[in-house]
């Protein structure tokens, strides 16, 4: 490339040969700080990717021989496969319950400690903790404390409940991994929002209230979207995330009971590990790629009605 | 640009090379005349991986140029690492075989025949002969057994003495059982602890029934009548309080738990667990048959070995090395620690002392009275649907028939995939 300005070519001003080098030279710097994360990228992001979807088209047992077989994973997950649509149905209950109720409660919480109240640094501390503690070790304590004799099942003896086993039949099960899941989670996205409203300016407010905006009309027309940004990437983040929710049903629920707690993550997990079908096990990996995918392009597409960018 | 280019370059050889290290070339190496293997099995505590570095110990004093490398992990998560292990070509040398699971990787093993065996010394004419059976899969030997058990029933006899209630004979039938356990339930304490296991299922169907999940042929058959009569048998113990609830899926030690903790007075499991036991309660216990039903008493027996991985690129010295881990050396050792039932016939009475002598009667009787534990190819997925759906199925929201029929069916449909 760089022998194209060659030495029998006419010079004219130097000027315009250093401009392109330097930008060269810059372009190549920044190729060099971003070859690892970019060579982290290709091998662990988007190459197994591929070899997901490669594999969704093969019989691939762990042990023996393995074969093209075209789109008949598909068809086999999607007309004869008696669990994965109760998986997709878990996943989809699952992101319906959390997602709004982890959004209610980091965003109240956010707005409860974002005026300059005493020990706000504390309460934002305290509510990121569970954030950041190992996410098997949160699931294990709460199994420990809504087990029959655990400390919730002593809290609903007070009210006269004998039978207190939340884990053992489905609607609990779910309700116990939404709640843990909230508690493990709200505190991520709340930090988030703490940080967003941190950064709208206080003359904003001055300027309704003197409008003469009541406090509902304040956080409406103000806070909000002066927030969406915020909202934006925390609604992103966080149903991406939701899709792929397993180790709270991995360590809390075992999947079960049946099926009941099974998401789309932890039935590919199991019939890729358990069952020993990598084929089947990346059909759904594949499945759950595109829904991800298609969700997020809505949100993307969907953001330039109702965030604003200053 | 040479450099800017080559220096990702070099990080993707690395990683290549990395990877390719992991391989290790069927979990093995030589070098300087010393051959590594590495040594996969499963071991749930501290002390039972104390014995597994006892018995590494002792082939590399027997073999100084073998040299192994434990890897561990807890049961239930050996198999689901095995199969991640398989998938990338990266299986240890040296396996753990449980006796059900051996013909569901079948494709992963060596077969051993009798000239590979005779070359590192092992005469399977050591063995008792339901181990060596059990570690065959059509007729191939795919392991050396090490142990081997029946299951048995564990009681508080403390809790026996307390309700005046006699304690199990070896003559004891299911309606004893049944008396014994609803006079011993009260006071937030149970009579027996469900098990949410297939082994359990099919240690009751045995007795109650006389057949198991496995028809002789291999055929699954869940929906077997004696199937359907262990399981309302158990849901009957839940339903009427001589049982507590199944709390959930992913717990599934929870009914020998439940016993450690002196809040139930029985519970079914193996001998493999008697040392556990021993070191862990509090109270005087006991062991016994399970109890006779109307065609007298069985009781489901399994076992365990070491086989050499298909992949491992140094099997003479791999077999070698299970000739000292299924040694009479060995098997001593893990019998006085009650770690093993021995699979050597000559070393069986070095289980029955000190501690363990308890268990002598009650597991002589019950490994002549057992019948093998049938299994089938896809018997993981059995286990896993079983244990699923069991939690349902014992609570009381599914009936036997519905529970069994879902996990044949399933089967089946997966079967077929």
């Amino acid at each position: 490339m760089t022998s194209s300005t060659t030495a029998g070519a006419p010079t004219t001003s130097s000027a315009p040969r250093r401009a392109p080098s330097l930008k060269r030279r810059e372009a190549r710097t920044a190729y060099a700080f971003l070859a690892p994360s970019g060579v982290g990228f290709f091998a662990f992001t988007l190459g197994p990717i591929i070899a997901s979807v490669v594999i969704a088209f093969f019989a691939w047992p762990v042990f023996g021989e393995r074969s093209f077989v075209g789109f008949q994973n598909f068809v086999t997950i999607f007309t004869s496969d008696p669990i994965f649509w109760r998986t997709v149905g878990n996943t989809l209950l699952f992101v319906v319950l959390y997602v709004p109720l982890n959004f209610v409660l980091a965003l109240g919480l956010a707005l409860w400690i974002s005026p300059r109240i005493r020990g706000r640094g504390l309460y934002r501390l305290l509510f990121f903790l569970p954030a950041v503690t190992p996410i098997v070790a949160n699931a294990l304590v709460w199994r420990l404390l809504v087990q029959p004799n655990g400390v919730f099942a002593d809290i609903a003896s007070w009210f006269g409940v004998e039978q207190f086993n939340p884990l053992g039949n489905e609607a609990g099960a779910m309700a116990a991994v939404v709640a843990m899941s909230l508690w493990q989670g709200f505190g991520y996205n709340m930090l988030v929002f703490s940080a967003g409203l941190d950064s709208i300016p206080d003359h904003l407010y001055e300027a309704a209230s003197l409008d003469g905006a009541n406090a509902p009309r304040r956080f409406w027309h103000v806070t909000l979207p002066m927030l969406s940004p915020s909202l934006f990437f925390a609604a992103v983040m966080t149903l991406i995330t939701s899709f792929q929710v397993f180790a709270q049903p991995y360590v809390l629920t075992g999947g079960g009971p049946g099926v009941g707690t099974t998401t789309m993550v932890m039935y590919l997990y199991q019939r890729g590990f358990q069952l020993f079908d990598l084929g089947t096990a990346s059909a759904v990996a594949t499945v759950l790629f595109a829904i991800i995918a298609m969700i997020t392009a809505v949100q993307f597409l969907g953001q330039r009605k109702w965030v604003h960018y200053e | 640009m040479n450099r800017l280019v080559g220096a990702p370059l070099a990080a993707v050889g690395a990683l290549a090379l990395l990877a390719g290290c992991s391989a290790g070339g069927g979990g093995s190496t030589q070098e300087d005349g010393v051959t590594t293997l590495t040594f996969s099995m499963w071991a749930g505590s501290a002390p039972e991986t104390e014995a597994l570095e006892t018995l590494v110990g002792l082939v590399e004093e027997e073999y100084p140029e073998i040299e192994l490398q434990l890897e561990t992990a807890p049961f239930n998560d050996y198999w689901t690492r095995l199969a991640a292990q398989a998938s990338g070509g990266t299986e240890a040398c040296i396996l753990g075989v449980q006796s059900p699971r051996a013909a569901s990787i079948e494709q992963l093993l060596l077969p051993l025949d009798d000239g590979l065996l005779a070359d590192a010394g092992i005469d399977l004419a050591e063995f008792e002969d339901a181990i060596v059976e059990g570690t065959q899969v059509d007729g191939t030997q795919l392991a050396v057994p090490y142990d081997l058990g029946p299951w048995i029933m564990y009681y508080n006899a403390e809790m026996f003495a307390d309700a005046g209630v006699d304690e199990p004979t070896a003559d004891w039938t299911v309606a004893d059982f049944e008396e014994a356990a609803a006079a011993l339930t009260g006071d937030g304490k149970y009579g027996y602890a469900t098990n949410p296991s297939l082994d359990t299922a099919t240690v009751w169907a045995l007795t109650l029934g006389g057949s198991q999940g496995v028809a002789a042929d291999g055929t699954l058959q869940m929906d077997d009548p004696a199937m359907v009569e262990s399981v309302e048998f158990q849901q009957g113990l839940v339903a009427d309080g001589s049982s507590p609830q199944l709390p959930a899926t992913s717990d599934t030690y929870n009914a020998l738990n439940t016993f450690i903790a002196g809040d139930a007075a029985m519970v079914v499991d193996g001998p493999w667990q008697i040392a556990y036991v021993a070191e862990q309660v509090p109270f005087e216990y006991g062991v016994a048959v399970i109890p006779a039903g109307p065609n007298g008493t069985s009781t489901a027996v399994a076992g365990s070995g070491y086989g050499v991985s298909a992949s491992c690129e140094y099997p003479e010295e791999a077999l070698k090395a299970i000739s000292v881990l299924t040694g009479p050396e060995a098997q001593t050792a893990l019998a006085e620690q009650g770690r093993a039932f021995p699979s050597r016939t000559a070393e069986q009475p070095a289980y029955f002392q000190g501690a363990f002598e308890i268990a002598e009667e009650t597991l002589t009787a019950a490994s002549a009275s057992g019948e093998p534990l049938r299994s089938t190819v896809n018997w993981t997925q059995v286990n896993t649907l079983f244990a699923q759906y069991s939690v349902s199925a014992m609570n009381g929201d599914m009936t036997a028939d519905e529970f069994l029929g879902t996990i044949q069916s399933q089967t089946e449909a997966g079967a077929g995939q």
